[in-house]
């Protein structure tokens, strides 16, 4: 639990009944239709909406500027893997998303949802994967890539050996992920298990790690050395704010590779509730709230998934390049000749830049 | 003959005491924690590592290997069986007792043709 920062809050918003089941088409809309999903106007860390910005104070350069390309690309053909505590595949909002489960508890395809140290539902998982991949389908909330193809991989609840842990990273490449996502951690990666993520990252899998949420008091710390977020050949991303700065939990160090939003730790309920992230959409008109640097990890997962749309051939090499030559420095913070800051990594997602150059290496 | 005894556990009393595992160029201590936990019908022993990690030790090593010409000759000479091949490099072994799992793996560790070799720790992942 020490580093498990996801603060999930359960509030009805009262979307009516325009949003219940039976009058939703849950089907991905296609390209140019008009976006009703009900929760994309309050998606902050993905959409810049002035309005809203301005009525709850949030920094207009908050967001990744999925605008942008949101009529363009949207991981159209792109196998995206998540492994992750669990999955509610019957979710509304992941409709048509998923391509292949796997739970470890069971060793078979067919998963569910997470269940927390409390022994609660979790909805960790889902809320990664409806931040990846969440359909534009009039309902709920919008994800980053939201035609991509997700593969979703539970991990077991109570701890797993790391031959399973190799075995569940074989899976996702097996079944043709791009892209994995991970928004977790051990701090204790042992050689052979490094050794196998170097492996997929040379042969070119984007492997994106969490960079973790800070200490048992929530403050930053330094990527713990033998943490997963610290392996080189990973995408390590932290977590930004609603003001665009990087949150006080949000893990540092060399081996950070970029921030995306992530939602701030510190929100009461009904006054600062757009600080969180939106990360799950229920069909009875609920909305989990979340932040961590588990769900920034999925944003940028989700933009390296357009990022292999736009350019089917672009290899790691170049998304490390990409990374580093068009995210945002931001604002108060020092960049060496690098471009390069312990705190922010190479900078913050800017969607536009990040799509742009991938097309650019066409 | 009865000098000679305390002399010839020394050895295996200091070895016990001194639990480690090789990772990232160096050690990593173990120290046992007193609870156990049963999981998929294996007994593992929990260590804290120097590190603040919790880890479970069973019965398993994992081994990622330069070559695997003499993967045989190794199962014969540390007496550990082959439970799988995840990949063209890296096994997972089965040693008689799970109080052989850490030493076994510490041997085959110095093994010309390991690259690496860890107990075959049982962890949590925590989410962030």
């Amino acid at each position: 639990m020490r580093y498990f920062y996801a603060l999930v809050f359960l509030l009805f918003i009262g979307c009516g009944g325009d949003s219940s089941e039976g009058n939703v088409n849950a089907s991905s809309l296609g390209y140019g239709a008009t976006i009703t999903d009900e929760l994309y106007q309050y998606q902050w860390s993905i959409h810049d909406n002035d309005s809203f910005f301005t009525q709850y104070n949030i920094n207009t350069n908050a967001s990744i500027g999925l605008d942008s390309y949101i009529d363009t690309y949207r991981g159209d053909g792109v196998r995206v893997a998540i492994i992750d505590d669990g999955f509610n595949t019957d979710a509304q909002d992941l409709q048509d998303a998923v391509l292949y489960t796997y739970d470890n508890e069971t060793q078979s395809e067919g998963v569910s949802e997470g269940i927390s140290s409390s022994g609660s539902t979790s909805h960790h998982g889902t809320g990664v994967a409806s931040v990846l991949g969440a359909r534009i389908n009039g309902f709920g909330m919008v994800g980053v890539a939201s035609r991509t193809s997700l593969i979703l991989i539970k991990y077991k609840k109570e701890g797993e050996t790391d031959d399973e842990t190799i075995r569940l990273f074989k899976i996702a490449k097996e079944q043709g992920a791009r892209v994995i996502n991970c928004s977790w951690g051990t701090e204790n990666v042992p050689d052979s298990v490094k050794a196998y993520i170097q492996e997929l990252a040379n042969e070119g899998i984007a492997i994106v790690f969490a960079s973790g949420n800070g200490d048992s008091n929530g403050n930053a710390e330094w990527i713990p050395t033998n943490d997963e977020a610290n392996i080189e050949e990973v995408i390590t991303v932290g977590a930004t704010n609603n003001l665009n700065k990087v949150t006080s939990y949000s893990n540092y160090g060399t081996n950070l590779d970029i921030v995306a939003p992530g939602g701030a730790s510190s929100f009461t309920k009904y006054t600062g509730l757009w600080r969180a992230i939106i990360s799950y959409a229920l069909s009875d008109g609920g909305v989990y709230y979340a932040s961590g640097t588990s769900f920034a990890a999925p944003i940028v997962s989700g933009a390296i998934a357009l990022a292999f749309q736009a350019n089917p051939n672009l290899t790691l090499t170049q998304i490390n390049d990409i990374i580093k030559s068009t995210s945002d420095h931001l604002s108060g913070y020092t960049y060496n000749s690098s471009g390069f800051n312990l705190y922010t990594g190479y900078g913050k997602l800017n969607v536009k830049k990040f799509i742009k150059a991938a097309e650019d290496l066409r | 003959m009865y000098k000679i005894a305390p002399i010839l556990l020394l050895p295996i009393v200091a070895f016990s005491t001194t639990l480690y595992f090789h990772q990232s160029g160096g050690q990593v201590t173990l120290t046992p924690m007193e609870s156990k936990t049963r999981s998929s019908n294996k007994d593992i022993d929990n260590y804290t590592t120097s590190n603040g990690s919790v880890v479970g030790v069973g019965d398993t090593i994992l081994v990622t290997f330069y070559n695997t010409k003499n993967v045989k000759e190794l199962m014969q000479k540390y007496d550990i069986k082959l439970k799988e091949k995840l990949t063209d490099t890296i096994y997972v072994f089965s040693v008689e007792d799970k109080s052989l799992t850490i030493d076994t793996a510490n041997a085959l560790f110095d093994e010309k043709s390991v690259r690496y070799s860890t107990p075959d720790f049982f962890q949590k992942k925590i989410a962030r």
